[in-house]
């Protein structure tokens, strides 16, 4: 780290005497024998998406390491391809990161993964359009994304608004059914329409949505809200909210004995950190995960889901969570299409292959819509449940690897 | 009309104009650089004219970016003309006009108070302004707004955008020279100075401060709509952002609050610095910024145009008359 | 109704505490301390590596990290913010507060990440029932103990030598000279005592809701509100000002909508600058006007 860090330094400062060298195209990777294909994009590295930009980098690394070092080199059109991943820190922030974009463009860069966050991704999906170079992704899943046209962007999750229904699904799957609901998202571009599409779906459904509360984007104190649940409790308490408020309502719907009979918050529980802060408490509580570790999948680089998570955790300190997996998925739906096009230099053919791909992978099934996002049945979310000190999915049936704990041990017996 | 002043629009129109062939040449990057830069800069000027004339510091400036690009982005998708003349008229127009009814509104009582009062009163300002676009359903702020696409066709949108900011920067320029020119420039340095001494002295200050305010406030709304026209999405996050009115003082300081060259030199710097260079600093891009502004404060207080201007002043030998104009 | 007071009052001791340091910094040097959600933030870690560390429950580890506030709060007045103030006007030393909490944001994010953090210990998880209302223990705790952190404050600037100093100073920083008293080290003092203020609330709030590193900005600006709205430089202003907002947060909360709270709250801010400046106890510190 220390070497590659110095080395920087030294470009920076050099590009700091001239403005010049900034601009310079990508150094060519040292000369190999094997030709190499680069993959751009941005990563949030730093700002508010820093940690899950990690996680997400790490899944790109991951497979790419693994291509180069244990294959030799991806076989397109029967040649050996070295990749090579070439990201840059967008801080999180929009302007930035369609300033960063456009430069791999102009140097040439053909392919490109995704950053984190819709606002990110949005600008960057009307340039790659424009410049007709396709971009497989897993950190946006704004409807907005979908919904205009762009026709070189892929998104490995269904849309933000069809996102939640599996965990819907999973909820009236259970005998005995559910009845009442209540629903709390938050009022961020992505869980406001997932919120939104799991009260429509939740209706549709034929269940009560007895309320629903919108929170702000982020919240220090739900006691008031937890109060207005307790004089109508619900069977479920919905929550599509980020980790940081999950954890926040997990915690005071614990310490103020708000007796559920189920708790579905749409992120937390897949952090080692949410359930460790919880303890016993954290016991029962849903999510959905978009990938987990214990998938059953076949997979054309790695043989399997579980080969690749022995290889990423035998080199990586980060913990494994459903980033590096989604992540991965881009990267092997990307092999996919290069192969079934047989040479690395024409993206318009490998959009059109992106376009057709039906694969099972270390992620799952990978099928897009018409529209570019991930097919809502094919690549809907698994539902997970806390069950000991584990993540074990509960839904769909053919993933499940535990019964569902319905209805949970309430908080005041705890 | 002076030589001197003379001499210095025919040098502003010359620069303007080489920038603007430049347009045509530059690489879609480079052009994307150039309209960052400008964006920057054109905020900056528009913090300027409060912040440097008058010495008021804002610290909620980014509220007339996000007012001016709501909007920029609310006209648009309720009224959808064709043209991009009409377009971007139509998004500019409301941008300005927004930035300008917010300052009108809040100019008198916000500008009663005083140092950093009036700093956190702005803050105050910018942050109910950012809470209400996310909070209430009619703007959108929380899930985002999509603007049109206004760059004809026959032009890259980056080259489009390219020009109408380099044009809004101009005009931003122009704005501000002129009022440092006029009895408005004179009114402002003197409340710089001391305010008091100047009321006292039958300055207009309140008339003053409230003029320059909505300036200073309509030209960074300008700016606001070219920003989100040029992203073509926006969310409250992304326009009221306290980081930007952060980079519109830094841009300032950096430079040198001395002179109105001083937030366009800071503008450039720092913007090739940040957004660019520092893109190869992966996780420790924040951690340097917030090192250069310690260093700028420590070392160069009166910013890179302070520091060019002594060691001029060293090489001509300690001639103290040569200092620049006081703006 | 009275649940929903009862909760705005325990969040608003939170508040209190947590604005009381930055206050006092205010009140006093006139330095608009813009790396205070730092130190909150950074004692809400420490609280947390002492307590996955030593298991030291975090009540008890408000001694030795108040403690290292003080140290390294005064040592930041010191050879930092003094010295900038001397070289510019005050508002180079915010600049420079707010250049350093982006290194230290940067620095706690390399180390631990941004995953949301949490500490919580034993009796995190109970709950106290008086007829209709709940009070979370951890809460209660939290509250009893901001009220005698913020006493102590007020005792000890009422009682001792060195507090009369501190008010001098604040009052008028020559008079105070003239009648012998040392302002440098009066100034690294009122830093010390605001920056351990400010690490100890960030005890109690990271025993009683998640936090990550990127949180301190929330912290900085819900202390201008606090000491806006109670008024500058005064235990008791900070006090009421916390206990005012907590409410006005929840009752926000209950009767208009969650969405609502920050606006309600960024409302008050304003109209109390426009209103009434020196805040509702405002006093003659130098900084009003």
């Amino acid at each position: 780290m220390g070497e590659t860090i110095s080395r920087r330094e030294t470009l920076a400062l050099a590009g700091a005497a001239g403005i010049a060298a900034t601009a310079g195209p990508f150094r060519p990777a040292i000369a190999q024998s094997t030709p190499t294909l680069t993959f751009g994009g941005t990563i949030p590295f730093s700002g508010r998406w820093a940690e899950i930009g990690q996680s997400v980098h790490a899944g790109y690394q991951t497979v790419v390491k693994y291509v180069n070092e244990e294959q030799g080199g991806l076989d397109v059109g029967g040649r050996k391809v070295r990749l090579e991943i070439k990201v840059v820190d967008d801080a999180s922030d929009p302007q930035r990161a369609t300033t960063l974009l456009q430069r791999q463009i102009d140097d040439g860069v053909q392919y490109f993964l995704g950053s984190y966050s819709s606002p990110i991704i949005l600008p960057q999906a009307a340039i790659i359009n424009r410049a007709r170079r396709p971009m497989v992704q897993a950190g946006g899943g704004a409807d907005a994304i979908f919904t205009q046209g762009y026709r070189y962007v892929f998104g490995m999750y269904p849309r933000a608004s069809r996102s939640a229904f599996p965990a819907v699904d999973a909820f009236e799957a259970l005998t005995p059914k559910p009845r009442t609901f209540t629903v709390v998202y938050a009022n961020d571009p992505f869980s406001k329409p997932q919120g939104e599409g799991v009260i429509a779906r939740l209706r549709e459904k034929g269940m009560e949505v007895i309320d629903t509360v919108e929170l702000p984007a982020t919240v220090q104190d739900v006691s008031a809200m937890l109060a207005a649940v307790r004089a109508k409790t619900p069977d479920v308490l919905m929550c599509v909210t980020s980790d940081q408020t999950s954890l926040l309502i997990a915690r005071q719907v614990a310490q103020s004995q708000t007796d559920l009979k189920m708790l579905f918050t749409s992120l937390g529980p897949q952090a080692t950190s949410f359930r460790e802060a919880l303890g016993k408490f954290a016991e029962g509580i849903t999510c959905i995960s978009t990938w987990s570790e214990t998938f059953p999948y076949k997979d054309p680089i790695f043989g399997s889901t579980a080969k690749f998570v022995e290889y990423y955790k035998k080199h990586n300190n980060l913990p494994l969570i459903y980033h590096q997996g989604t992540a991965a998925g881009c990267i092997v739906a990307y092999a996919w299409a290069l192969q079934q096009v047989g040479r690395v230099d024409d993206p318009n053919a490998v959009r059109d292959a992106l376009a057709r791909i039906d694969i099972e992978s270390l992620y799952g099934r990978i099928k897009f819509t018409p529209d570019g996002d991930g097919d809502p049945v094919l690549m809907g979310s698994s539902v997970t449940q806390v069950q000991g000190t584990d993540l074990k999915v509960i839904y769909p049936q053919q993933l499940a690897e535990a019964r569902t704990l319905w209805p949970i041990r309430p908080f005041s017996q705890r | 009309m002076s030589a001197r002043a003379l001499m210095s629009v025919a040098l502003g129109a010359a620069a303007v104009g080489g920038l603007a062939w430049l347009g045509t040449v530059l690489s879609p990057f480079h052009l994307r650089v150039g309209l960052s830069i400008f964006l920057s800069a054109g905020m900056a000027i528009g913090w300027y004219i409060l912040g440097g004339f008058a010495r008021y510091y804002s610290f909620g400036h980014t509220v007339f970016v996000g007012v001016g690009a709501f909007a920029a982005a609310l006209t648009l998708q309720t009224w959808r003309f064709d043209g991009w003349v009409l377009q971007v008229a139509t998004g500019v127009g409301a941008a300005m006009a927004a930035s300008a009814v917010l300052a009108a509104v809040i100019a008198l009582p916000i500008l009663r108070l005083r140092g950093h009062y009036f700093t956190i009163a702005m803050l105050a300002v910018a942050l109910v302004c950012a809470e209400a676009a996310s909070a209430f359903p009619v703007f959108r702020g929380s899930i985002g707004l999509t603007l049109p696409d206004v760059a004809p066709p026959s032009v890259r949108p980056e080259r489009f955008f390219y020009w109408m900011s380099l044009g809004a920067v101009t005009l931003a320029v122009a704005v501000a020279a002129l009022i440092a020119r006029a009895r408005l420039g004179y009114g402002l340095f003197a409340i710089r100075e001391d305010e008091d001494a100047a009321q006292m002295l039958g300055v207009p200050t309140t008339r003053c401060k409230v003029l320059a305010f909505l300036a200073s406030g309509t030209i960074t709304g300008l700016m606001g709509a070219l920003y989100a026209l040029n992203l073509g999405y926006i969310t409250t996050d992304s326009v009221f952002r306290g980081a930007l009115s952060l980079d519109m003082i830094v841009n300032s300081l950096v430079g040198g609050m001395g002179s109105l060259f001083g937030p366009l030199v800071g503008a450039v710097v720092m913007t090739l610095l940040t957004k660019v260079m520092l893109g190869d600093f992966l996780e420790y891009h924040l951690a340097i910024t917030g090192l250069i502004v310690v260093a700028i404060v420590f070392l160069a207080p009166d910013g890179l145009l302070g520091l060019a201007e002594k060691a001029w002043r060293r090489v001509r030998g300690g001639n103290a008359g040569g200092g620049a104009d006081p703006r | 109704m009275l649940q929903t007071i009862v909760n705005g009052l325990l969040y608003g001791g939170t508040l209190s505490v947590a604005a009381v340091g930055f206050s006092l910094i205010f009140g006093v040097m006139n330095v608009i301390n813009l790396a205070h959600g730092v130190f909150v933030v950074g004692g809400a870690y420490a609280a947390l590596a002492l307590w996955t560390g030593l298991r030291l429950d975090p009540i008890l580890a408000l001694v030795p990290i108040m403690a290292g506030g003080f140290v390294v709060g005064a040592a930041y007045q010191r050879f930092v913010i003094g010295p900038a103030v001397r070289r510019g006007s005050p508002v180079a030393a915010l600049l420079v507060t707010f250049g350093l909490s982006l290194v230290v944001v940067n620095g706690l994010t390399i180390v631990y990440s941004s995953a949301v953090r949490n500490v919580s210990p034993a009796y995190a998880f109970f709950s106290v029932r008086i007829g209709d209302v709940t009070i979370d223990a951890v809460r209660a705790i939290a509250f009893v103990t901001a009220l005698v952190l913020i006493a102590a404050l007020a005792l000890f600037l009422r009682t001792t030598v060195w507090g009369r100093m501190i008010r001098a100073t604040a009052q008028s920083e020559l008079a105070a000279r003239l009648c012998g008293v040392d302002a440098r080290r009066v100034y690294a003092l009122t830093f010390g005592v605001g920056s351990a203020f400010a690490a100890g609330s960030g005890v109690l709030i990271g025993m009683i809701m998640p936090f990550t590193p990127a949180e301190e900005v929330q912290w900085t600006v819900y202390a201008f509100v606090v000491v806006v709205l109670g008024g500058v430089g005064s235990p008791a202003g900070a006090m009421l000002g916390g206990l005012l907002l907590g409410l006005a947060a929840t009752l926000t909360q209950t009767y208009v909508g969650p969405v609502y709270t920050n606006v309600v709250m960024f409302m008050i801010l304003l109209a109390m600058l426009l209103v009434r400046p020196n805040g509702i106890l405002g006093s003659a510190f130098r900084a009003s006007r």
